[in-house]
Parts: C-alpha cells; structure tokens; sequence
C-alpha cells in the first residue's frame, strides 16, 4: 500500500510537471511572467497571448480529466466484463457516442436546436447508452470473454458503417466538420464549456469509487459477488450509467480518443500490489491523465501536425502488446 | 487445356474497345491560331493536319505531361490513342472549375458527367446540368468507372494528381486530358486556360476577344507595388492549423496585384502552407487585412466571425472592420471567378477603399 501511495503521489506530480510544460511550451514564445500575469488576472503586451494561454490552460486541464476519465472507465469495463481487453473503444462504446454526435452533425437532426449545447451531449450519452445496453443484452446469451469481446468490436464496426452511411451522404461542410472532430483533439473548450466537462467527469469517476466494493466482489466472480450480497442489477446500471456518461462527453468534447481505456488500467494493474478499487479507481484516474496531457504534449511539440488520435494510438497500442504478453500468455498465443 | 489458353489469348487480343472511327471526316483547320501570354500549364501546337493541345506540370510541381491530337488530315498520327477526328462533343469534368470555361462557350449540353455536382450551387449553371441530366460519376473523389462508361464520354477531363485512376479510365477505352489550371500563379494566366476550351469547341475569336478584353481591364487595375503597410492574412483554420497559400499562388498574386503584401511572402513552395493556430493568432494582430474564402450563411456577419473563436476580437483586420471575405456557399468563386479574374480584383480594390460606386460580385468586406 505505501508503495501504491507513492506511485500515486508520483504520477501526480507527472501530471503537474506535464501540466507546466504544456503551458510554457509553443511556437509562440511567452514569457513565464506572462503566462504568470494572464493567470492571474493581469493583461500582457500582445493580446492574443491571454487566448493561447487560455488554450493552453484549458487543453491541459481537459486532457488529464478526459484521460483519467476514459482509464476508469476502461477499468469498471474490464472488471465488469472480466476482460483486460475491454475498454470503451474496443467494445463500441465510443463508436455508439460517435454514432450520435454524427446523427447530428452529419445527419441533419437538429437535438442541438431543441436542447442547446447540450443537444450534442445528449446524442452521444444516448449512443454510448444503446451500444452498451445492446452488448449487456448479448452477454447474457454469450458467456464467453473473447466472444463477448468480438461481439463488441463486431458492434463497433456496425456502428462504424452507418457513420460511413451518413458520411457519404452528407454535405461538403458537415463532413469537414466531421473529419476534423474525428481526428480528436483536447483544444476548443471554452471556460464554461471546460468546468462543465470537468464537473461531469469528476462526479462520474466518484460515483465510480463509491461503486468500488461491488467492483472488488465482481473481480473475483459474479456468484462470490453475490454471496457478498452485492446488487449486481443496481452494480450493472451503475456501471452502464458511468461508463456511457464518461465515454460520451469525452467523445463528444474531445472526438473519439482510442486506447487510454484500454491501456491505463492494464499497466495500474502491473504497477500496483492493491486489489482493492477504492484505490485503483483513483490510480487509474492518475494514471490516464498523464497519458491525456503527455499525449497533448506530444500533438503540440509536432506543431499540431500529429492528430490526437495518433499519438494515444502510438503510445497506447505497444502498452496493450506488452501487457498482453506480461499479462496473459494465453492471449498472446491466440 | 493446353489448347484453350493460347485461344484465349488469341480471341481477348483481337477484341476491340475502341469505337470504330471515321477516316473520312477530319476536324477542320482553326480559322485563327491562338498565342499563349500567361499561361505555363498548356501550350497549342498547330501544324498543317493537325493541332496538339499539350497540358504539362509547371515548375515545382509534380510532373506530367499529357497531349491531344485533333486531326485536320489523315497522317501516321491518326492511331495514337487520344486523337480525334470530330471535336469531342460529350464530356466528364473532374471539377466543377471547368464548366467556367465550358459555360462560356455555352456548351454544358456537353457534359454529360461530373464528380461533385451536389457542391455546384443552385444557379444558372446546377439548372442547365439538371435540364441536360448530368450525372455524377465520382463516390467522394474516387471516379466511378461504371457510370463514367454509362456516361460514354468522348473525353474526361481530369485533374492531373489522380494518376491511377486516369489509367483506369484509359484502360477502359476511355481518353482523358488533365486539367491543371489551378497550378497557374497569375489569375490572367488561370483565365488563359480559356483558350485551350475554345479550341476544343471551336470558338478561338470569342475567346481571344474576351481574354484580350479582360486583360486590358486587370492590368489597368493592378497596382503598382504591393503596400508592405497594408498586410493580409488568409483563411480559416482546420482543425487547430491554419492552411494558407504559399507566398507565389495564385490567390496572393491577385491580392497583391491590388496593393496588399502578404504576411506570409517570405515562406517559400507551391504548395499550401501549414501554420499552427497559436501562430496565426499572433500574427492576426499585425495583419492589416484578413481575407476569407468559405462557405458561411448568406447574411454572415463580424459578429458571426467572432463567435467562432472569441480570439478573433483580438485580430487587428477585425477591430478596425478591414475583413474581407467571399462566400463559397453564395457566390461563384470557383465557376465563374475563374474567367472574371478583373472583377475579383475590383472586388478587392473596393474593399481596400482604391475605387469608388461600385457592386462587389465576389468579395466583400464583412460589417
């Protein structure tokens, strides 16, 4: 336990130092005490400064919220479906909440119109909601974890063609504004926007912790579970509830961001001596958040040239490999 | 089966795709022989049986090379691949940019297809396409080579980056001639492409008069000296870049020519340049000018401008009303702004304050 603590304590100085670098490090060179003066409420000389500042501010905070987010929910998945493998990129959870966020813009249904800003955001709860839902419904006829899981990668190249559907059918504007989403990227957020995001992530990675001793009985099996006399119905729609809200907003705000979900949780688990989730859920949280700024570290120092979707690609596939072999030396055989 | 396949071989050799041509009608000589000025990307070759129209890749570009015969007389030429003996008389476009040139000579009855004909906006040109049932033969910018057949075209006019695809096409008994009017740098020479249509549709004089027309306009226009006080930034960005022309495209040249100095002039290249957006914020507050081109509502407005992207307030072209913008969605920038280069120029000239009671066709300055 000391040792997890340390490694806590560790990665949250990371992500603080990563935090730092991303909002000194630019083409446009500003001075510390400017960056210092803006934060604070003070003025500088060149006033586009306070909006690359505020960018910067903003696109860090989003990127460790938005990483540790999609780690804990990659975590409640792969204990849930007792697969390492599970994340909601892998079993079309992303897909759903992009099928939704696509259905609005691509598909001409004017939610946004009725419901505001929050139009987006409901399409893509209610898309990461169905796919979920679909893939609870399936598992209770496929018992088997890997058939489990390419019933969900099944459902997410589903999905992925109706988008293409809509895709081809929409018009030039609608698919720049698409492609451009698809690519992902932590940017954009306004303040209001940004504490919004933050706010729906944190009470749903809490919720997550309180969720954490019917997520400590189901690891070790969901009929030991259930002797414990833990609610695997209400543990099931908390689950569902979490991971969908997590994996909707992230996508909606941040487009479809792969492998964080999967990765994180994976290495937490090689890292950490704890089983108990009251602890890991926090780790992973860590964990994914300097995954998230490191990755938009790295899209920045590329001058942008490296979509988001790249990068976590490049730093998330070798990690998954790796713990895979480590891991399971059964699924490497496969 | 040691039999059958040489067979085989034998009978798919002496199959024909080609149509049969007519050796006794030849197109006729052109009453006048057109000059090239400022054009780079094609040249008109004439000699006494026949006239060779010759596209080619201008300096820094990829290169290619790609010619037509059009046959005046029977000569050893007549069994090249891509000659005529008629003018063609049905088309496909790869780009909507040349139905400009096609509608000048009004021949769309010509074009029987076209890649992208839901991006050309309603007007006379989308409602002759639609009397003359053109079709679209593109799936995004793949051809399609079954309806390009079911089209039957005499020729497809294709971009010239798309190399695979044209073997398709030729491959398939279809001829192709590239188009690359885009890689021209001046906008004289990009109208010139004009008189490269008007061989194929027989018009040399109505183009010649036009063009001599508007080049006496343009350059009475142009100014001397682009103004290094009055400095222009372009675009809109994609995604988090800023993807702007280099410093010798033909867009800055046009904004040049109406006294504007480009922020950018000292980056080199042909092709589009790649700024990252804390860049171009930045540099937003030096530009006298910010010149846009996109497809925005019909009323667009500063304010709409603004909340795009509230750094934009902070832009100095916005704060003193000095944005220029042209609407992609409701103006033809790109049909019919390619043969009215001169009215593009007064477009400019007005919003920069240099000519007075005047209607603004394609840009305009946003209030």
């Amino acid at each position: 336990m000391n040792k997890d603590i340390i490694v806590l304590i560790g990665l949250v100085l990371v992500v603080f130092v990563l935090a730092l670098l991303n909002l000194t490090t630019g083409v446009v060179k500003i001075p510390f005490s400017d960056i210092f003066d803006v934060l604070t409420g003070g003025s500088v000389e060149n006033e586009s400064w306070s909006y690359i500042i505020e960018n910067r501010f903003n696109r860090s905070i989003v990127g460790i919220v938005a990483g540790g987010g999609l780690a804990v929910a990659g975590l409640l998945l792969q204990v849930f479906f007792r697969n390492p493998l599970a994340g909601p990129g892998v079993l079309g959870v992303t897909s759903g909440a992009s099928l939704g966020v696509a259905l609005i813009i691509l598909g001409g249904i004017t939610l946004e119109g009725i419901a505001g800003g929050l139009g987006l955001f409901t399409a893509g709860v209610i898309g990461a909601f169905l796919v979920l839902l679909l893939l609870l419904f399936i598992s209770r006829y496929v018992k088997n974890q890997i058939t489990l899981l390419v019933v969900g990668l099944m459902l997410g190249y589903f999905v992925s063609a109706l988008l293409n559907v809509l895709f081809l059918f929409a018009d030039q504007s609608e698919t720049r504004e698409y492609v451009i989403w698809g690519l992902g990227s932590f940017s954009g957020l306004k303040n209001l926007e940004m504490i919004g995001f933050v706010l729906v992530v944190g009470i749903s990675s809490f919720g997550a912790v309180l969720m954490a001793k019917g997520l400590n009985g189901l690891a070790l099996g969901q009929e030991y579970a259930k002797s414990l006399g833990i609610n695997i119905r209400t543990l099931r729609v908390g689950v569902i509830v979490v991971t969908s809200v997590i994996a909707a907003i992230v996508t909606v705000f941040c487009g479809p961001i792969s492998f964080i979900g999967i990765a994180v949780p994976q290495l937490i688990r090689l890292i950490s001596t704890s089983k108990n989730h009251a602890f890991l859920i926090p780790l992973c949280f860590v964990g994914g958040s300097v995954l998230g700024i490191s990755s938009d570290l790295l899209v920045r120092l590329s001058a942008n040239s490296l979509p988001l979707n790249t990068v976590t690609a490049m730093i998330g596939a070798p990690i998954i490999i790796w713990t895979i072999i480590k891991l399971n030396k059964s699924f490497a055989k496969i | 089966m040691r039999c059958f396949l040489p067979l085989l071989i034998f009978i798919s050799s002496c199959i024909n795709h080609q149509p049969q041509e007519s050796d006794n009608n030849f197109i006729p000589s052109p009453k006048s022989e057109l000059e090239i000025v400022y054009a780079k990307g094609f040249e008109i070759n004439y000699t006494a049986n026949h006239t060779v129209l010759v596209s080619k890749s201008i300096a820094g570009n990829d290169y290619f090379r790609d010619s037509l015969i059009l046959q005046h007389a029977d000569n050893e030429s007549c069994s090249a691949f891509k000659s005529f003996f008629e003018m063609p008389r049905s088309l496909n476009c790869q780009s909507s940019t040349h139905l400009a040139y096609i509608d000048f000579f009004d021949q769309l009855g010509t074009v029987k297809g076209l890649c992208g004909i839901e991006y050309v906006h309603p007007g006379k040109i989308n409602d002759e396409l639609v009397i003359n049932g053109t079709q679209e033969v593109c799936l995004g910018e793949n051809i399609q080579i079954e309806s390009v057949l079911k089209t039957n075209p005499d020729l497809f006019m294709v971009y010239p980056f798309a190399i695979s695809q044209v073997e398709s096409l030729e491959s398939n008994g279809i001829k192709t001639f590239m188009i690359a009017e885009y890689l021209e740098t001046h906008p004289l020479a990009r109208l010139e492409w004009l008189k490269l249509f008007a061989v194929i549709f027989e018009q040399e004089e109505k183009a010649n008069a036009y063009f001599n027309e508007v080049e006496e306009e343009y350059n009475s226009l142009t100014q001397m000296e682009p103004d290094s006080n009055k400095k222009f930034i372009f675009n809109l960005p994609y995604g988090e870049n800023w993807f702007t022309p280099s410093a010798n495209s033909l867009i800055v040249r046009l904004l040049e020519d109406a006294g504007l100095y480009y922020f950018y002039q000292n980056e080199v290249g042909t092709e589009n340049i790649t700024h990252p957006q804390e860049q171009v914020w930045s540099d937003g507050t030096k530009a006298d000018y910010w010149v846009i081109i996109a497809d925005r509502p019909d009323d667009f407005s500063l304010a709409q401008l603004q909340e795009e992207n509230s750094v934009y307030t902070s832009f100095k072209a916005v704060k003193n009303h000095q944005v220029i913008f042209c609407n992609s969605r409701t103006s033809d920038y790109f049909l019919t702004g390619v043969i009215e280069p001169h009215l593009m120029l007064k477009d400019i000239l007005y919003a920069t304050h240099k000519i007075d009671n005047y209607t603004p066709k394609y840009f305009r300055l946003l209030k």
